[in-house]
């Protein structure tokens, strides 16, 4: 809501924010502002309403006619193979059968099909042309047939691979695109190109595109405005998956509107139930999931998880009685497998003994005390290791070990922390990317049926160590990950200002 | 050169052309003649497409259904009674369109949370049900008839937006000014042109 008092004031904060939104510049906060101004001025909605419609026409009034016309008539010579108004003959068209015998007019009419078909096809404009070809098919306006090298592109087309065909598509601005295993429809409107990819893998170098008219590609999950770039999105029925070599796009989520910019060398999954966040490629391998805390996509917490800033967007302050579970798929943490668990952290002073900050289940526990000492937890059943250090060191055949990191780290400050179990049966723990402790075993990882991954305290049935502080941007990978990557992680944060 | 700057791709033929021509028109199209469809889009798209810009919410793009719009007339023109109105049966066709498309955007825009537009595109459905038959864009000619009267350099500013496409970073660039001062400088002449169409639909004189 606008906190603006001073009517001269008010007036022009409208001003202010009406130009903005005209040219697409409102946020989401000024769009809410803008909205409960109008709402309290009808007067200004008003004028809201006629300086758009103004600003439309006078987008309609500087663009070419030439052009719209041609597209109209080049649809035309695609899209109608039959004569105008022939599927029937209605009481309207009296006066002109009275004029046209039916007969003469039938005749006729078939001659102009082929007329206009002939002087509409040659008026139609080409927007590019097929550079390779492989199994694949063009439909234009219903009919469907082989798509040769060098046939033209034009708007409505869509070029449908047979089987695992693939297609090598040049545009006029040099844009290029190959498809392969699916479908993809042209268009050119007004506002700039449009494809809509439907199953099937496109890669994409788009050539710069005209300010203002941006290539929009639209799958059934997400639609990208891209300038100029290259990507590669794939599509099927669960999800939309877009990887980026360079440039940006902007994606937008059809599910309910969310956006993210996404930058050279990250990968975004768009599927229902996942957040919606861009990870660089080599760290999108293997990844189960991203929770990135943001208010908007919390997962759900018991409590009151509070926003604060974290070194990765918004995170959340927890307290002892804010938690959150979330069930992973069977499928996510194959056992016996290698798995990381990593998150930003920063503990809080007022925390008592040990905190286990997040979990799976109870047999994998990132855990740190009051003064920023971190430890990882973990349960396995292989051989008895004598040397390693047990939680409960009294106990006979205890299972749990415990890796410290051999100093506390600042409290009060964000760091990054993983956990993880490698490939070569090591637990290893790493703070801010430096390994700190590590355990070889002979790897009876122990095995659940069921994995949660628990944020805020421990898992499982001893719902204790309730962690105090703050949290931000928790992953789970059903890998080990190498140095380089977890180092990587740990410098994507940025420590917010206090 | 600014004064050369003009919305000079449209012919002055918004006021119509008469009705004895389209009935011509549709004849010749019926009868097979092959220009003559293209001569009705040639004829209207400068009035259907400013109508509809006029009308459409954030996020339709009128030239869109504009489009569609002609193609359906072409596949239904046997339903056109000779004698009347083609331009109302086309914008008729074109509303019907433009309709469904507002109750998406809408629908679109309420889920993106975009508040302001979930709001044009409302007040746009029920200006639309509202729209009397008898088909009247004053406002196009008035617009116009007010882009004129700018000074060269507000045209030219206008023609390099809208007619180039230029995005007010690049137009700043251009011309050593910030990318706020560009903003504003559009946003005050579209206030003008504004109050000018206000004004000339007021006395009549858009037309």
């Amino acid at each position: 809501m606008s906190t603006v008092r001073d009517p001269a004031q008010r007036r022009e904060h409208f001003d202010v924010l009406l130009a903005a939104w005209l040219v697409d510049d409102a946020s989401p906060g000024d769009q809410a502002e803008l909205h409960a101004l109008i709402t309290a001025e009808p007067a200004w909605r008003d004028e809201l309403l006629a300086i758009y419609s103004q600003h439309r026409q006078l987008a309609a009034l500087h663009s070419d006619g030439a052009d719209f016309v041609a597209g109209v008539t080049g649809t035309l010579s695609v899209a109608s193979r039959r004569v105008p108004g022939s599927r029937r003959f209605s009481r309207r068209r009296r006066a002109a059968r009275n004029v046209f015998p039916v007969r003469l007019l039938a005749v006729a009419a078939g001659l102009a099909a082929a007329l206009v078909m002939a002087w509409l096809a040659s008026a139609a404009p080409a927007i590019g042309r097929a550079e390779r070809v492989d199994s694949v098919q063009v439909v234009r306006s219903g009919r469907t047939r082989a798509l040769v090298v060098g046939d033209d592109l034009r708007a409505g087309d869509r070029i449908q691979a047979v089987g695992r065909g693939s297609a090598a598509l040049r545009f006029d601005d040099g844009t290029f695109l190959y498809l392969t295993d699916g479908r993809l429809d042209l268009a050119h409107g007004a506002r700039g190109r449009s494809l809509v990819l439907a199953k099937g893998t496109l890669i994409a170098d788009v050539a710069r595109q005209p300010a203002g008219r941006p290539l929009v590609v639209d799958t059934a999950h997400a639609r990208l405005t891209v300038l100029g770039t290259a990507f590669t999105v794939e599509d099927d029925a669960d999800a939309t998956r877009l990887h980026m070599e360079h440039g940006r796009v902007q994606l937008a989520r059809i599910a309910d509107g969310a956006a993210i910019v996404v930058g050279a060398g990250d990968q975004v999954t768009v599927a229902p139930g996942r957040p919606l966040v861009a990870v660089p490629h080599a760290l999108a391998d293997g990844l189960v999931g991203v929770w990135d805390l943001e208010p908007e996509r919390l997962p759900n917490f018991r409590g009151q998880p509070l926003p604060v800033a974290g070194p990765r967007g918004h995170g959340v302050r927890v307290d002892r009685a804010t938690f959150a579970e979330v069930v992973l798929g069977e499928d996510d943490l194959p056992f016996p497998g290698t798995f990381a668990l990593a998150a930003w952290v920063r503990s809080d002073p007022g925390m008592v003994g040990l905190a286990d900050f997040v979990t799976l289940s109870d047999y994998f526990s990132l855990r740190c005390d009051a003064s920023g000492r971190f430890m990882l937890s973990y349960i396995d059943f292989g051989q008895p290791d004598p040397a390693a250090e047990r939680f409960w060191p009294t106990r006979q055949n205890d299972y749990n070990y415990i890796l410290r990191a051999p100093h506390a780290v600042a409290a009060r400050a964000w760091h990054h922390v993983l956990g993880q179990f490698t490939a070569e049966g090591s637990y290893e723990l790493y703070v801010d990317g430096v390994l700190v402790g590590s355990h070889r075993t002979s790897g009876k990882v122990r095995h659940e049926d069921r994995h949660a991954l628990v944020i805020g305290h421990h898992g499982g049935f001893d719902r204790n160590f309730k962690f105090v502080g703050d949290l931000d941007e928790v992953r789970v990978y059903r890998r080990g990950l190498a140095t380089d990557e977890i180092r990587a992680l740990a410098a994507a944060g940025v420590q917010p200002s206090p | 050169m600014g004064d050369s700057i003009s919305v000079a791709n449209h012919p002055d033929q918004a006021p119509g052309v008469p009705a004895t021509d389209d009935d011509q028109a549709v004849r010749r199209v019926l009868a097979g003649e092959a220009d003559a469809f293209a001569g009705l889009v040639r004829a209207h798209e400068y009035f259907l497409r400013t109508w509809l810009a006029a009308r459409c919410p954030p996020g339709v793009d009128g030239d869109e259904i504009a489009h569609r719009a002609f193609i359906k007339a072409y596949q239904i023109i046997d339903g056109w009674t000779l004698g009347s109105s083609f331009r109302a049966w086309l914008a008729a066709i074109a509303r019907n369109l433009l309709l469904a498309e507002c109750k998406s955007a809408r629908s679109r825009s309420e889920g993106a949370r975009r508040y302001v537009d979930v709001l044009v595109a409302r007040a746009r459905e029920q200006e639309l049900a509202a729209e009397p038959a008898e088909v009247d864009d004053r406002r196009a000619g008035a617009l116009r008839a007010c882009l004129e009267l700018l000074p060269a350099s507000g045209r030219q500013l206008l023609h390099q937006h809208y007619a180039e496409g230029q995005a007010l970073k690049d137009l700043a660039g251009a011309t050593g000014r910030s990318t706020g001062a560009i903003k504003k400088h559009l946003f005050l002449l579209r206030r003008k042109l504004h109050d000018c169409v206000r004004q000339r639909l007021a006395t009549g004189g858009a037309s």
